[in-house]
């Protein structure tokens, strides 16, 4: 077999084998691939997803000894009134700072093991010109499925569609692990960590 | 006669001796390509060495805008991070990015590994060439480094092509200002990919000077050269740090002067203090439990710089709680202490040889300015995260070429014994550090 031959066929191998398909062009589509590129594909899944939306999950990354208070199940050590009147100001958590945290987040094996066994059926999908929402059933090995909702934008007619906002409904003790991976954001942070000191 | 019927009559001429250390040097060679490409998609994505930080700055690339200079390593200079926004443009939506960066940053490392094999062989005999590079592109810093991605082995290849032309200096006065630009671009090209590289052209100016001292006008032309081109490629990035800084030189070495938030977080890592102590003990746990949370590694910088060079020191590639993984890490750092040593010997050869100092003088003195700046790093930051030997990546070709002299210096029995040793040290390296081998 000549070489050229070797290098046609490995080519096609690869269109084949890896997916060398378009970008997601339809609302639904960029919401499976949220699904599928969360914890495998960390940067693509960052592209899917708006500074509005980054603003909104709230996530932050975590000094050395946060990280180690939250992992021991503490809450958080107490701060002075200045350094909590910063955390509360809109300008606190810069956007590439919440990017950063949104990609540690999916750095943990437990997150990653739970992202590869959540699968999703769409429910309902209204797509318009620039907006559109698309709400999907998620399924955990444990626990109800829930249903998670997102908000979808694009900024002219053959743009990729953009993830602007998540809604969760449904989520209960048993798949509020689940529904972390699904969606990280503060809030669920918050409700994991008394959960993590018992 | 075409390239082909070139290669096989050039392999054909070799005694069979030869034909089998190339034969089995190459395959180890090849053995380490399939592992980078294995790593890269096996690795869990962004848990690289500042994996999210190099991530982030990319994504910025990737969408037009410059990197935010107080994020986490947004002060690095952008040339890996734009190559890598430029690839993922190009990339198949079946190929994760993080697992492209990698290959990226392998590339780059395979491609410093074959520009020092290149230099070797013009000065020693080709099996110990072909050792020393196999050598060096299994052993686990080497591995590890061009298993994640980062733009550490960006600036080794660019680091390496600059060394390369300083130890082929012009002996014509008259063609050193053009040779100089050359060098100044490599040089400029290395700080464009990690700051590092401002050291690499700081001492190609020194070498062009030294050299051609005899003709000042020349030399004075050269250095202009090499740290013009340079100045040209860099200073747009230096100076958007020195402006968004207020003014702080610090600014284009590390984060900390742009940030007091990231600062405090690098300085809250262990120990947190540095004694000269930490610089001259070597705890018994650098061969014993080669993890930077052993008892007394954690504050020994020549034990951590160790353990990283021939383990995983800070137990970020590999698991540091599985006993197959530690009693292999024992091993291998016992066992480097033989290509250690014959390096040793190496460098003391080539120090002692006027025509070898002549030609690796300057990336020796590169060598040392390097390490002693790494040095300087860990007493300004005392954490155990700042002493990793990938640091010293960029003196790949002093390093390569001390243990090849190492090897040419030894007797035909012992030579070959230590030959197959070498090789078999690879073996395990690359065993080692195929991730994932002990579940």
């Amino acid at each position: 077999m000549s070489w050229r031959a070797l290098v046609a066929l490995l080519s096609l191998a690869a269109h084949q084998g890896l997916g060398c398909g378009p970008a997601p062009r339809t609302a639904i589509a960029t919401v499976e691939s949220y699904f599928h590129t969360l914890a495998r594909d960390p940067l693509r899944n960052l592209e899917l997803l708006t500074p509005a939306f980054h603003r909104a999950h709230g996530l932050k990354p975590m000094t050395q000894a946060e990280a180690k208070r939250f992992e021991l199940g503490l809450s958080p050590a107490p701060k002075s009134q200045e350094h909590s009147a910063a955390d509360q100001s809109i300008g606190a958590v810069s956007p590439d700072a919440a990017r950063l945290a949104w990609l540690v987040v999916q750095m943990k094996p437990a997150y990653r093991r739970l992202a590869r066994e959540l699968s999703i059926r769409p429910l309902r999908v209204k797509e318009e010109a620039y907006q559109a929402l698309v709400s999907v059933s998620v399924r955990a090995p444990q626990g109800p499925r829930f249903v998670q909702q997102f908000a979808l934008s694009r900024a002219a007619d053959q743009a990729p569609w953009r993830i602007d906002h998540i809604d969760q409904r449904g989520v209960v003790a048993a798949n509020l692990k689940a529904a972390v991976v699904a969606f990280p954001n503060i809030e669920h942070q918050r409700r994991l960590r008394p959960a993590a000191s018992n | 006669m075409g390239l082909r019927g070139a290669l096989r009559s050039h392999w054909s001429t070799r005694p069979m001796g030869e034909r089998v250390w190339l034969s089995v040097a190459a395959l180890l060679s090849l053995g380490a390509l399939c592992s980078r490409v294995h790593n890269a998609f096996a690795y869990p994505p962004l848990h690289d060495f500042d994996g999210p930080g190099h991530a982030l700055n990319v994504f910025a690339f990737y969408q037009g805008r410059l990197p935010d200079l107080r994020s986490w390593i947004g002060f690095h200079p952008p040339l890996y991070h734009a190559v890598g926004a430029l690839l993922w443009h190009g990339l198949p939506q079946g190929i994760p990015v993080h697992a492209a960066l990698r290959l990226l940053s392998a590339l780059a490392g395979f491609g410093a590994v074959a520009l020092t094999w290149r230099v070797l062989l013009r000065v020693v005999s080709p099996v110990d060439a072909a050792i020393a590079a196999t050598l060096a592109v299994c052993i686990p810093m080497v591995a590890i480094a061009t298993s994640m991605l980062g733009n550490e082995t960006a600036c080794a290849l660019f680091s390496t092509w600059l060394l390369l032309r300083l130890t082929n200096l012009p002996e014509d006065v008259e063609r050193a200002p053009r040779h100089a630009l050359w060098t100044g671009f490599a040089g400029g090209l290395a700080a464009l990919c990690k700051s590092t590289g401002l050291l690499a052209i700081g001492v190609a100016g020194l070498a062009y000077a030294f050299r051609y001292r005899s003709n000042p006008r020349r030399a004075a032309l050269a250095v202009a050269a090499t740290g013009g081109i340079a100045l040209l490629l860099t200073a747009p990035h230096s100076l958007r740090l020195l402006v968004e800084s207020g003014g702080s030189p610090f600014a284009i070495v590390s984060g900390a002067a742009m940030s007091p938030e990231l600062e405090a977080e690098m300085r809250s890592h262990p120990p947190g203090e540095r004694h000269l102590a930490d610089y001259i003990t070597l705890p018994a746990a650098t061969f014993l439990a080669p993890v930077y949370s052993a008892p007394g590694l954690e504050r020994s910088v020549p034990g951590l710089l160790y353990a990283s060079l021939w383990a995983d020191g800070h137990a970020q590639f590999l698991p540091d709680n599985v006993r197959a993984v530690r009693f292999a890490a024992v091993a291998l750092t016992i066992l480097g202490l033989v290509p250690s040593a014959l390096a040793v010997r190496g460098l003391v050869r080539m120090l002692r040889s006027t025509d070898r100092r002549r030609r690796f003088g300057y990336p020796l003195l590169f060598a040392a300015l390097l390490f002693l700046s790494l040095l300087d790093y860990t007493w300004i930051f005392p954490t155990y995260a700042a002493v990793k030997a990938s640091y010293l990546l960029p003196a790949l070709l002093p390093a390569c070429a001390a243990l090849a002299f190492g090897l040419e210096s030894l007797g035909v029995g012992l030579g070959a014994c230590l030959r197959a040793g070498l090789l078999g040290i690879a073996a395990a390296s690359l065993v080692f550090t195929w991730w994932g081998w002990w579940q």
